[in-house]
């Protein structure tokens, strides 16, 4: 019976899309199968202690600092009530379209040695480089900064809708009991919504070991970075990979963690049915505390990067601005396009696997989900010689069978680097869909059936309608990524296909930060309008929500 | 024709004290929907979680399920609606063998109505949408109207509009009979249907609810873990505990040995709650 | 039944996203892989395409994925020329095998012999020096080689980039090429000491860097003191002109020069336009941009350089052999990582 459950379409098809889209995470898994070369001797005896010092350090303190941001800014404006409450609901997730390593550019480029904060303080009060502490940018502190102010909102979104379906209850045994929203927060809310907070968190966690562009520019050598330099200097691939492989056991881990947490969530899933919620109203003292606490993450996060590009560009300005715009900004909205499409597809198949299934779809899920950890440059290079592979396959049947080579028709197109993007990214949008999954109950689907109804028909009618919201997330969140995405980008476009992020990149090695500027603001600029449209719609999604009960979640 | 009284898989007592139920309707010979025979079923096939069950649910008649939470009363409703394969026996609906050794008829294809414990009503949809949607081969005029008549049946005539959120318990509870019914099954399956209403709404309720389905002419299979509901309103009663029948019998032929409430994390269940009068 | 509606879209969006590459399909190309990141490129390709109807395809990325990339397409590589920033990468590509030998006339001609391959593998295209910048707080001999960085008298001073930036790994392994690998590691460690801060940033945020003071010598490569000399950045341009050039090591073998070279791919579908654009990047008209607009040295006589380059007078170069640079690269970084040299 279960190895003929096996052979079901579904969970074929799932293992299937999953086996592919990981194939760059398999091949870096299978690389410590391999000989650990001369070269992990002189890692140990050089780096490796500071990689791994610093990729901990790194790590712990964004996901910890971001889930605080996130989860403290969650509660504040759903909890309670103070002037430009409405406008945090959804500024606090603009921080989402700035990438890392633009905020970097920008910090660094404002509080550097010579930027212009630090000549300001030598000018006016005559000091030299020696007489006056500044905290330096470039450095762990700076880099771990820049990345929980860039990162948290994913925390705070998973925060901020697992709040929203709570509220009515932490309120009510808030009044109940006679504690403030605060007391609240700590007993109820939080043990309430830790699931949501962990698994926004565990996203943090794996943007920050993906992260090359941001730790680079700050001068703080991670595992990424690590990576890509014993790829690159040592000329060791294959003892890259194995570093690769050495930081995906980690994050499987905890992977693991979050899934066995997960598990125990299900029973945390209460009732939606209870009344909006009443938020608790600030005095001055609280409103004002409130609002710098909710605007310090949307200035640090989202305006001052913004800004700084904002007046580079209108001091320095970009020969190319039109370009810009017409070819690296159209390139760059196919690319997001496609592939943030292909990944809801691509997603909603393995979900529904999932629903179907179980477990075998399950695991196969977590497996393409890895990719998210991976930075862009290894999974570019694991999909290369796989996909090359298959261009010289597909060649040599055409050439025997029709005497007609059509070149590479991977590799050479914007198909492998879509491959590369679901490798990256299929992750986040299984987890949108999968938790969007998660909150139609199964007796929808009976019933649905009972009802005659099944197949495409019950994909269109019932489950469609009931994950728009997130599949819409799924699809904004990957097409965000992939405005932001570089190192996979660069490594597997084709010709005369330059995206925004790539320009950014290709002027800011040239030491040219001034001119990237302009295509930096239209990285932001396109981040912004999905965003903007999620934030929306997440919270318009909450009225049409089916309600899951808890017998039914304990039963089942 | 067959005759009204049910098989069951132990010979049952001629007769008990009938307490203060109200004997429902004299038992006539009707037509004989559901046939379930010998049917056994496990998640994993060591431990199944009902076995050697038999069952014959008659039209207009209400066959009440009485049990203890994970008796396999839910089980054994899913089996017949086709959510789950059997692992052995059969169960006919109509004229049709629908669940057999090496059959499974879907239950998009077999003429069940379920109704949910928790309603299972779709949210996206209005409520005349849900009623509406299990009739697929109508154009859409009649769809509608066939909705609205049923709506009317159970008195939800004034909600076609509204979204199932919106409604209350009851309310929901009447518009997912009405989903059910609509399609017109041979069998209805109740699954707990009046657990979420409070006292006073549920007689109200379970009046219509029943009087809806006799009407229609349908077999009637309730799950009900409430004594007291299942001696009111049922024409048979079978008892099941781990996974068996342990007795089937009239409701007067049932008596209630045991009535014992426990209270278990601040919630009084129902702990064991009928045994077979011995004679 | 979904499922097959799902697989064929997906399957027609793939197809449909085969339309784009149009550079393989079209005849009268030749495609570029390359490693410079300038928009002047830009402009010269769009020159030739006009001057000879050549079209010309471009990826730019980091050499080294380049050079996996045209390494794992193999046979059916689209590239035509490869184009790298570095002599060693370029050696690294003679390697790997992916290069063809060109003999042509009119090349060998323009190009002296020690800036290019002898067999023809590669070209040079233009010269980077790599420099020391001094504060005028410190005198103009304060240091003169690239031996003296490593010199008590620095001590905290010294501003340079990572150790994983190509322009420090291809100026040590010069040093390994003279001094060998003991030496140079002490020499390293000695370096490693001198720092002013934590190695960071790009060879542009050393210059800033020693114009506000937080150093009295930094290590860049010439054109970008000579771009900060020469841009619209008013800032910059006071900033630099605040600061001495020194061409290091002039008393002896001379400063470390790097070249920007291209070769033609080994299996060029379009071998022809390829030494084409070759030898056009190799005139003097376009060397006059190809070089001189990112302030490099031209590799052709007769062009005449920049203001900025003229104000930085005649150097000695440094004649060591491309395939040095190449071959010691691996243990430069090692002796770098042992040092400490972030």
């Amino acid at each position: 019976m279960h190895v003929f459950r096996l052979l079901k379409p579904w969970p074929l098809l799932c293992l299937l899309i999953c086996s592919l889209v990981a194939v760059p995470t398999l091949t870096v898994l299978a690389s410590v199968l391999q000989p650990f070369g001369s070269e992990w001797q002189h890692l140990a005896e050089t780096r490796l202690p500071l990689y791994l010092r610093n990729t901990a350090i790194l790590a712990v303190s964004v996901c910890v600092l971001a889930a605080i941001v996130g989860t403290a800014t969650a509660w504040l404006v759903t909890a309670c009530d103070f002037p430009g409450r409405r406008i945090f609901h959804w500024a606090l997730l603009l921080p989402l379209a700035v990438p890392g390593y633009l905020a970097a550019y920008a910090y660094t480029d404002l509080l550097q040695f010579s930027g212009p904060v630090q000549t300001w303080l030598r000018e006016t009060f005559g000091w030299g480089r020696r007489d006056y502490w500044f905290p330096a940018v470039r450095s762990l502190p700076g880099a771990i900064a820049i990345l929980t102010f860039t990162l948290y909102p994913y925390v705070y979104l998973a925060a901020r809708t697992a709040f929203i379906e709570q509220s009515s209850c932490v309120m009510e045994v808030g009044r109940t009991l006679g504690r403030g929203p605060w007391r609240g927060f700590l007993t109820v809310a939080l043990p309430l919504t830790r699931p949501s907070i962990a698994a926004g968190t565990s996203l943090v966690m794996m943007e920050t070991l993906a992260d090359f562009g941001a730790v680079d520019y700050c001068a703080v050598d991670t595992f990424a970075t690590g990576i890509y330099r014993t790829w690159r200097s040592l000329e060791a691939p294959t003892a890259a990979a194995q570093l690769a492989a050495v930081l995906l056991s980690v994050v499987m881990l905890v992977v693991l963690i979050e899934v066995l947490a997960r598990r125990r969530a299900r029973f945390y899933q209460t009732s939606s049915r209870g009344q909006p919620m009443r938020r608790a109203k600030l005095g001055w003292r609280g409103s004002l505390a409130a609002i710098t606490v909710c605007g310090l993450p949307v200035l640090l996060g989202f305006i001052m990067p913004a800004g700084i590009f904002v007046h580079m560009t209108i001091t320095t300005g970009d020969e190319r601005a039109f370009e810009v715009v017409t070819d690296f900004g159209r390139n760059t909205l196919i690319l997001a396009g496609l592939a943030a499409a292909l990944a809801v597809g691509l997603g909603l198949l393995v979900a529904y696997g999932r629903r179907l299934s179980g477990a075998v779809s399950f695991a196969a899920g977590k497996l393409a989900g890895l990719g998210y950890a991976l930075p862009g440059t290894v999974v570019a290079v694991g999909l290369l010689a796989p996909l090359s592979w298959l261009d010289h396959r597909i060649n040599d049947f055409l050439a025997a069978m029709f005497s007609w080579q059509p070149g590479l028709i991977l590799t050479g197109s914007i198909v492998a680097v879509i491959f590369g993007y679901q490798t990256r990214f299929l992750g986040v949008a299984l987890a949108m869909i999968e938790s969007s999954f998660d909150r139609i109950r199964p007796s929808m689907d009976d019933a649905a059936r009972t009802l005659g109804t099944a197949g495409v028909r019950l994909m269109l009618r019932v489950h469609l309608p009931l994950l728009r919201a997130g599949l819409l997330a799924a699809l904004l969140l990957v097409f965000v990524d992939v405005v932001k995405e570089l190192p996979a980008t660069l490594m597997l476009r084709p010709f005369n296909f330059d995206t925004l992020a790539v320009r950014v990149y290709l002027l800011a090695t040239d030491e040219r930060l001034e001119e990237a500027s302009f295509g930096a603001l239209v990285i932001i600029a396109i981040g912004l309008l999905p965003v903007v449209v999620l934030s929306t719609l997440l919270d318009r999604h909450r009225k049409n929500s089916p309600i899951r009960n808890l017998d039914e979640a304990a039963v089942r | 024709m067959k005759t009204p009284l049910t098989i069951s898989s132990r010979p049952v007592g001629p007769t008990g004290s009938a307490e203060a139920v109200s004997p429902p309707a004299e038992a006539s010979p009707s037509e004989l929907k559901v046939r379930v025979r010998n049917v056994e079923f496990g998640y994993q096939r060591k431990t199944p979680v009902v076995k050697g069950i038999d069952l014959d649910l008659h039209a207009g008649r209400v066959h009440a399920l009485l049990g203890d939470s994970g008796s396999g009363k839910t089980t054994l409703l899913r089996l017949i609606a086709g959510l789950e394969p059997l692992n052995a026996g059969r169960i006919d609906i109509g004229e049709q063998s629908v669940s057999a050794q090496a059959k499974h008829v879907p239950p998009e294809k077999r003429a069940v109505g379920f109704v949910f414990q928790d309603y299972a009503l779709f949210p996206h949809l209005t409520v005349q949408q849900n009623v509406a949607f299990g009739l697929k081969h109508q154009p859409r005029g009649q769809r509608r109207a066939a909705a609205l008549e049923w709506l009317e049946r159970v008195g939800m005539e004034d909600f076609a509009r509204a979204m199932p959120t919106t409604l209350s318990g009851g309310q929901q509870q009447r518009v997912a009979l009405a989903r059910a019914l609509a399609r017109e099954p041979q069998v209805m399956l109740l699954d707990e249907p009046f657990s979420g209403l409070d006292t006073t709404l549920r007689d109200r309720v379970r009046e219509t609810t029943l009087r809806v389905m006799r009407e229609a002419g349908v077999a009637i299979l309730m799950v009900t873990h409430d004594p007291r509901e299942a001696l009111i309103v049922a024409d048979t009663v079978s008892v099941m505990r781990d996974g068996r029948i342990t007795a089937t019998g009239r409701p007067h032929e049932i008596c209630i040995r045991r009535w014992e409430y426990r209270e278990e994390g601040g919630v009084q269940v129902c702990h064991e709650c009928v045994e077979v009068c011995a004679g | 039944m979904k499922l097959f509606t799902l697989i064929a879209f997906t399957f027609l969006l793939l197809v449909a996203t085969l339309q784009t590459p149009d550079a393989v399909a079209e005849e009268n190309v030749v495609n570029v892989y390359s490693s410079r990141h300038y928009d002047t490129d830009v402009v010269l390709y769009q020159q030739f395409e006009a001057a000879t109807g050549i079209r010309v395809n471009v990826i730019e990325g980091d050499t080294d994925a380049l050079l996996t990339r045209i390494t794992r397409e193999g046979d059916l590589s689209p590239a035509d020329v490869f184009i790298a920033v570095d002599a060693g990468r370029l050696h690294k590509a003679v390697e790997l095998d992916v290069l063809q030998p060109v003999t042509s006339d009119v090349l060998s001609e323009r190009i002296p012999e020690h800036l290019r391959h002898p067999d023809g593998l590669w070209f040079g295209l233009s010269q980077r020096v790599r420099v020391f910048l001094l504060s005028p707080d410190v005198p103009a001999d304060f240091v003169t080689t690239y031996e003296d960085l490593a010199s008590k008298e620095i001590d905290g001073g010294l501003l340079l980039r990572s150790s994983s930036n190509i322009y420090n790994q291809s100026m040590v392994g010069s040093l390994l090429a003279y001094h060998g690998p003991e030496w140079t590691e002490d020499w390293a460690r000695g370096v490693v000491d001198n720092f002013a801060r934590r190695p960071q940033g790009g060879d542009t945020d050393q210059i800033r860097a020693l114009a506000a003071g937080e150093g009295e010598i930094a290590v860049a490569n010439h054109y970008y003191f000579a771009r900060m000399l020469a841009g619209d950045n008013a800032a910059d341009r006071a900033a630099a002109s605040k600061l001495r050039l020194v061409f290091p090591n002039q008393e002896d073998r001379g400063a470390h020069v790097n070249v920007s070279g291209a070769g033609i791919v080994k299996n060029a579908p379009n071998r022809e336009n390829a030494v084409a654009l070759l030898e056009f990047l190799t005139t003097v008209e376009a060397q006059q941009q190809y070089a001189l607009a990112n302030h490099e040295y031209p590799v052709v006589e007769g062009v005449e350089l920049t203001d900025v380059l003229k104000g930085f007078g005649t150097f000695k170069a440094d004649q060591l052999n491309a395939a040095e640079l190449g071959n010691n690269n691996r243990e430069a970084v090692r002796v770098m990582d042992r040092a400490g040299w972030r």
